[in-house]
C-alpha cells in the first residue's frame, strides 16, 4: 500500500495549488494525483452564507477572502502560507477586481512566496498531455469555451453562455414551485404555498441525485410540447417520480417529467440558437479553416456540471444533430468529433494541471514572485500588457524631449 | 458587560457547607454518590443520577434548568456496567442539555438543549454550541467548538478560554444571590 | 447571553516587545503542531505531510462524516485440520453510532486485525499521471538546461572580447572555469528526449444511458449526496454501494507571532490534551479590562451617570486615568461623555484573596464619592456622566484609557533592578446600549 502518490520535484517545501471556481474550490499540493479536498466557494458569516463571487466592493471581497484563505490553510491543508509557492488556476475571462484582491490578499497578508496564475482551460489540457484541444469548462455561472492550438488559446473564437449549474437551479425552482407537492403533517400541499423550504443546498441536492441528461430522441418529443407548444400528449412516457425528503417530516413529491426536462436548459435553444453544443460549432466556425480538424479531434469536456449522468452521450449525438442545420452543414467539413479521456474527474481537471504544473522545477520562472509584486505595486493582467507598454513608451519619449 | 444579579428564592435552595447552592426542586437520586467539590450551583430541575454510578462535579460549575446528568453505560457480554461520570472545575453546563459523556473536562461550556451521547468524552476548555447531538464515543479536543447533529468542529476557540470560563463561572456565583430570609453575601 | 458575548471576542495578544496590542487577525498564524481529534496524539510534521494530514488509526464515516468504531465478533471458523470442529475467531468490522453505517453494508470483508487492517484504495489514474509528470519533468529540466546555457552564451561574447584585452591572463582562465561548470549542466543539443507519453484512445462514442434507467424507479437512499461524494474527491462515488471509510483528517494547533518585532505571542504544548502554554501573551493579563456594570436606559440629552467596572489582571497597585477623545477626529461617539478628572489606582489582583472569603481591604484608598462607586478587590467601579446626542440608535462613546504597565515578561539582566515602567494608552470604543424611539 503506498503511503504517498507522486514525487515532488522542486524542493522539501510542498507547494499548495487552488482553483477558486463559483461554486466550489479545489485546493491541494503540488504533485498528487487529486485535490486534498473540495469545499463550497462561500464563508459563513454569523449563521450566514456569503458567496465569495458575490461581492459588492473590493473591501468586503478581501475580508472574505482573507477568512476564506485562512481556513483552506489552517483547516484543510494545515500548512504554512508564509515564504511557500502557489499554483491558482484562474479563468481566462476571470475580472481584474477578484485577481488584484486574491494577490492582495496572499502577497500582504499571508505573505506567501510567489503565486503562478494559470488559465485553467490551458491547465485542463497539461492534466491530458496534450497541446491542442477544444476545451469547454462547464462551470456553475457559465459555460467557456476556448480552443487552445499548439498551447495557444485561440481568443478570438472564445465562446461563452450563462446556461450552466445556476441556470439549472432556477430552472428546477420553478419548475417545482410550479408543479410539485409537499407532504407534510397536515397533508399533501402544492410547493408554491411553502417557498422557504427550498434553498440553494437543497436544490442543488435535488439536481445531483436525481436529475439527468435524457437520451435526443426523448429531448425532441419534450422539446416539441415545452418549446414549441404542442399538445402534451406527445409528451415520452414519464420516468418515474422521487418523493424527495426535506428536513423534518416533510416530503417533496418530484414529478418524473420535473427530473427528466430540467436539464434541457443546457440544450434548448434560444432566440439566437445558441445552446451549449453549438459553441463548439461557433467555436469552430470562427478558427482558422488549417486548425478545424485538428480541434475537432481534439474536444476535452470538464466542469463539475458535465458529470450529470447522460450528459457526455447527449452532447455527442447533439453536435452531429447540429451539423446537419444550414447554418454549419455547408460552412464545416467535419464529419467526426472525438473527444478525450480524462485522468481525473470533471471537476477536478484544470487543478490537476495545476498541481502538474506546481511538481516542476520551471515553476520559478513562470511564477510572480512577492518582491516583484510589492516594487511593483500591482499585478499585470494580459489584457493591459498592451496599455502598459503603451503608458511606457511614452514615458520614455517625454523622458527624451526634456 | 458584566453579569447581572440572579436572585432566588432562599427557600427554594440548599447552601452546603462548602458553598454549593442546591435547588430543592432538582432531583439528586444516589446523593451518596455525588460528590460536589464547592461552591456550584445547581439550579430547578436538574436531574443527577448518582444511584447508576458515582457522579464528581468540580468547583465553580453551573448546571442550569433541566440539565440532565446521567454517567454512561457500556455492554458486555456478561451485561450492562455503568461508569463513573467526572465533571471538571468551572463547567457551565446550559438549559434543557443531556449529557451522558464518561469524562467532561475543566472550563467546558455545554449549551442549551444539547444532546452529549454516551462515553464521549469532552477534553478542557472545549465548548458545545446550542442544540449540537454529539453521538456516541465522540472526542472533543481542546479549544474546539463542536456543533450540528453530528457534532462536527465548526470553529476554535481563542487561547484565554480558560480565564474566560474562569471568569464567568465566577461571577455567576457571585452574582447569584438569595432573597427574603437568609445570610447576605 | 452574556457567555457567547465572551466567546466572539477575538483574543487580543500584547507582545512584550514592541509593546503594542494586536488583535488575531493582523498577527502571523503559523501551524504548530498536527494531532488527530480522535486519538488525541501527537503527530511530527514530516510524518503528517508523508500521511497527507490523515491519522493512521482514525476512521470517518463515508455516510455522516462522524468517527468509526471497530467492534469484535465472533466467527466460527472450520479448523482446516479437522472438519468437524469449528473455532471461535474475532473477526474486526467498523461502525458508525450515529448513523448506523458498516462496512459490511459496502461488501468490505471483516479483517482478522483490529487497527492497521483497512487498506486505502488506489486512483486508477495514479500510474498514468506520474508517467504524464515524468514526461513533464524531462521538458521542465530540457527548458532549464536551455535557459543556463543563453545566460552563459551571452556572457561569453564579451568574456572573450575581455580575454583580448587582458593583461594579467585572469580572465582567460574565469572564462575556462565557467565552461567547465556548464558543461556538466546542460544536456548536448541534440540529445533527444527518450521517454514519449503514449496518447490515451480518443473516444468517439460515448455510452447512452440505459433503457432501463428511464423506467426504474429512482431509490434515494443508494445515491450519494454531494457533500458524501465531495468527501473523497479522487473517487466521488455516485452510489451508496461505493462508499468507503476515509482516514481522518488531522487538527493543527497554531502559534502567533508579532509580524513587526518576529517574537512569539502566544505558543501552545505540544501535547495536544494540554491547555497550558509555552508562551501565552494575551491581553487578559496585562492590560485593566473595561466592563459595562449594568444595561442603562438612555434618554436623549438627558445626563445619565453610568457605572463602568475596571479589572487589574496584574499583582501590582495600576494607576488608571481616563483621557477625553479629540472631538474633531472623533467619528465614533454618538454621545457626549464627562470623565473624571483625577486618575484612579487599581489594587492589585491578589490570587490568595479568593479563598479568604473575609473582604478585608489590607490597602485604603481615598476615594472621591462622585468618582468611585465601589471598590471589590482588584475591581473598581467609575463613574462617568454620558448624554445621549442622538434619539435613536446605539449609544456609543470612546476616550483614552492610559495606565501604567510594568513589562515583567523581559528577562532582566540584574534581580535587582526594577522592572521598567512605561505608560500606555489605548483608545476604547464602547457600545452602551441602545436608544429606542419614545413614542
Amino acid at each position: 500500500m503506498p503511503l504517498y502518490e507522486g514525487v515532488i520535484y522542486s524542493g522539501d517545501k510542498n507547494i499548495v495549488v487552488l482553483d477558486i471556481g463559483a461554486a466550489y474550490t479545489k485546493c491541494g499540493i503540488a504533485g498528487e494525483t487529486g485535490p486534498r479536498c473540495i469545499i463550497p466557494s462561500h464563508i459563513k458569516k454569523d449563521d450566514q452564507i456569503v458567496k465569495l463571487w458575490d461581492f459588492n466592493n473590493e473591501e468586503e471581497l478581501y475580508e472574505n477572502l482573507k477568512e476564506f484563505l485562512f481556513m483552506i490553510y489552517f483547516r484543510h491543508l494545515l500548512v504554512n502560507p508564509k515564504d511557500r509557492r502557489m499554483v491558482i488556476s484562474e479563468s481566462l475571462l476571470c475580472p481584474s477586481k477578484f485577481r488584484d484582491t486574491l494577490a492582495r490578499v496572499l502577497f500582504r497578508h499571508f505573505e506567501v512566496g510567489s503565486i503562478m496564475f494559470g488559465t485553467s482551460h490551458l491547465l485542463a489540457l497539461t492534466a491530458i498531455g496534450v497541446n491542442t484541444g477544444l476545451v469547454m469548462d462547464v462551470g456553475y455561472t457559465e459555460t467557456l469555451l476556448i480552443p487552445v492550438y499548439e498551447g495557444i488559446p485561440v481568443i478570438k473564437a472564445i465562446q461563452s453562455l450563462p446556461i450552466a449549474s445556476q441556470a439549472i437551479h432556477k430552472k428546477l425552482e420553478d419548475q417545482l414551485k410550479e408543479k410539485a407537492t409537499v407532504n407534510t403533517a397536515g397533508g399533501c400541499k402544492p410547493m408554491s404555498s411553502m417557498p422557504d423550504c427550498l434553498n440553494e443546498q437543497i436544490l442543488e441536492d435535488i439536481k445531483v441525485r436525481c436529475c439527468f441528461v435524457t437520451s435526443l430522441e426523448r429531448a425532441k418529443q419534450i422539446q416539441e410540447v415545452t418549446v414549441y407548444g404542442a399538445d402534451s400528449n406527445k409528451l415520452p412516457a414519464a420516468v418515474p417520480s422521487v418523493k424527495f425528503p426535506l428536513d423534518g417530516s416533510q416530503v417533496l413529491n418530484i414529478d418524473g417529467t420535473i427530473r427528466e426536462h430540467t436539464c434541457e436548459i443546457l440544450f434548448e435553444q434560444d432566440n439566437e440558437e445558441n445552446s451549449v453544443p453549438t459553441l463548439v460549432l461557433d467555436a469552430l466556425l470562427k478558427c482558422p479553416i488549417d486548425m478545424r480538424l485538428e480541434l475537432a479531434d481534439n474536444i476535452v469536456v470538464t466542469g463539475g456540471t458535465a458529470m450529470l449522468p447522460g450528459f457526455h452521450h447527449r452532447l455527442q449525438l447533439e453536435l452531429y444533430d447540429q451539423l446537419k442545420k444550414p447554418k454549419y452543414q455547408n460552412k464545416l467539413v467535419i464529419k467526426k468529433f472525438q473527444f478525450h479521456k480524462l485522468f481525473s474527474k470533471e471537476n477536478y481537471t484544470s487543478w490537476l494541471g495545476g498541481a502538474m504544473y506546481g511538481a516542476l522545477e520551471t515553476l520559478a520562472t513562470r511564477s510572480v514572485s512577492r518582491d516583484v509584486y510589492l516594487t511593483a505595486g500591482k499585478l499585470t493582467d494580459w489584457c493591459c500588457i498592451a496599455e502598459e507598454m503603451e503608458t511606457e513608451k511614452e514615458e520614455k519619449v517625454k523622458l527624451k524631449n526634456r | 458587560m458584566e453579569l447581572q444579579d440572579i436572585f432566588y428564592n432562599n427557600s427554594q435552595y440548599i447552601e452546603t457547607a462548602s458553598g454549593n447552592k442546591v435547588s430543592r426542586q432538582s432531583v439528586l437520586c444516589g446523593s451518596q454518590n455525588i460528590v460536589i467539590n464547592g461552591k456550584t450551583v445547581i439550579m430547578t430541575d436538574c436531574v443527577i443520577r448518582g444511584d447508576l454510578a458515582n457522579v464528581r462535579i468540580g468547583r465553580h460549575c453551573v448546571i442550569s434548568r433541566n440539565a440532565v446528568i446521567r454517567p454512561p453505560f457500556k455492554k458486555f457480554s456478561r451485561g450492562v456496567a455503568f461508569f463513573p461520570l467526572h465533571i471538571g472545575d468551572h463547567v457551565f453546563v446550559d438549559e434543557n442539555s443531556i449529557v451522558n459523556a464518561a469524562q467532561v473536562g475543566s472550563y467546558v461550556h455545554i449549551g442549551k438543549n444539547c444532546v452529549i451521547g454516551r462515553r464521549c468524552i469532552l477534553k478542557d476548555c472545549c465548548a458545545i454550541a446550542d442544540n449540537t447531538v454529539l453521538p456516541p464515543e465522540a472526542v472533543v479536543p481542546p479549544f474546539t467548538l463542536f456543533s450540528g447533529s453530528p457534532g462536527k468542529i465548526t470553529a476554535e476557540l481563542p487561547e484565554c478560554t480558560q480565564d474566560l470560563m474562569i471568569d464567568v463561572t465566577t461571577n455567576y456565583y457571585q452574582h447569584f444571590r438569595p432573597i427574603g430570609k437568609g445570610k447576605e453575601r | 447571553m452574556l457567555i457567547i458575548l465572551l466567546f466572539n471576542e477575538m483574543s487580543l495578544s500584547g507582545p512584550q516587545h514592541c509593546l503594542k496590542l494586536k488583535c488575531s487577525e493582523c498577527l502571523l498564524n503559523e501551524v504548530d503542531s498536527h494531532y488527530c481529534p480522535m486519538c488525541l496524539e501527537n503527530m511530527s510534521s514530516s510524518e503528517a505531510k508523508l500521511k497527507k494530514n490523515r491519522c493512521g488509526n482514525c476512521f470517518d464515516c463515508p455516510s455522516c462524516g462522524h468517527t468509526l468504531t471497530t467492534r469484535a465478533t465472533n466467527v466460527a471458523i472450520s479448523d482446516p485440520d479437522d472438519p468437524g470442529k469449528s473455532t471461535p475467531k474475532k473477526m474486526y468490522y467498523m461502525a458508525c453510532g450515529f448513523c448506523r453505517w458498516t462496512t459490511r453494508d459496502v461488501a468490505i470483508d471483516d479483517k482478522t486485525v483490529a487497527s492497521g487492517g483497512w487498506e486505502d484504495i488506489e486512483n486508477t489514474h495514479a500510474k498514468k499521471i506520474q508517467s504524464l509528470l515524468d514526461y513533464y519533468h524531462e521538458l521542465a529540466l530540457n527548458e532549464k538546461a536551455e535557459r543556463e546555457r543563453k545566460k552563459y552564451v551571452r556572457r561569453r561574447s564579451h568574456l572573450y572580447y575581455a580575454a583580448s584585452m587582458d593583461k594579467y591572463g585572469m580572465v582567460t582562465v574565469a572564462v575556462k572555469k565557467k565552461i567547465g561548470a556548464m558543461s556538466n549542466v546542460s544536456i548536448k543539443e541534440n540529445e533527444e528526449t527518450t521517454t514519449q507519453i503514449t496518447t490515451e484512445e480518443k473516444i468517439s462514442d460515448f455510452p447512452a444511458l440505459p433503457d432501463d434507467f428511464f423506467t426504474t424507479p429512482l431509490e434515494l437512499s443508494k445515491v450519494t449526496t454531494i457533500t458524501q461524494r465531495l468527501a473523497s474527491p479522487e473517487f466521488q462515488p455516485t452510489i451508496t454501494n461505493d462508499l468507503y471509510p476515509k482516514r481522518k483528517h488531522l487538527l493543527i494547533r497554531k502559534s502567533m507571532r508579532c509580524k513587526e518585532c518576529e517574537h512569539n505571542l502566544i505558543k501552545p504544548e505540544m501535547n495536544p490534551l494540554s491547555i497550558k502554554f509555552k508562551i501565552q501573551l494575551v491581553i487578559m493579563h496585562h492590560i485593566p479590562e473595561v466592563r459595562l456594570m449594568a444595561p442603562m436606559e438612555f434618554r436623549f440629552k438627558k445626563e445619565l451617570k453610568v457605572v463602568l467596572l475596571l479589572i487589574n489582571p496584574v499583582v501590582h497597585n495600576t494607576t488608571v486615568s481616563l483621557l477625553p477623545v479629540d472631538k474633531e477626529s472623533d467619528s465614533f461617539s454618538t454621545a457626549k461623555i464627562e470623565l473624571p478628572k483625577k486618575e484612579v489606582v487599581l489594587a492589585r489582583r491578589d490570587d490568595a484573596a479568593i479563598y479568604d472569603d473575609a473582604t478585608q481591604m489590607h490597602q485604603e484608598f481615598k476615594d472621591e464619592k462622585n468618582v468611585v462607586a465601589f471598590r471589590k478587590a482588584n475591581k473598581l467601579g467609575v463613574i462617568i456622566k454620558v448624554t445621549p446626542l442622538i434619539q435613536e440608535g446605539d449609544v456609543k462613546v470612546s476616550f483614552v484609557l492610559r495606565h501604567d504597565y510594568r513589562n515583567t515578561a523581559v528577562v532582566l539582566p540584574m534581580e535587582n533592578q526594577e522592572p521598567q515602567i512605561s505608560w500606555l494608552q489605548h483608545r476604547i470604543f464602547l457600545n452602551l446600549g441602545r436608544i429606542h424611539k419614545s413614542k
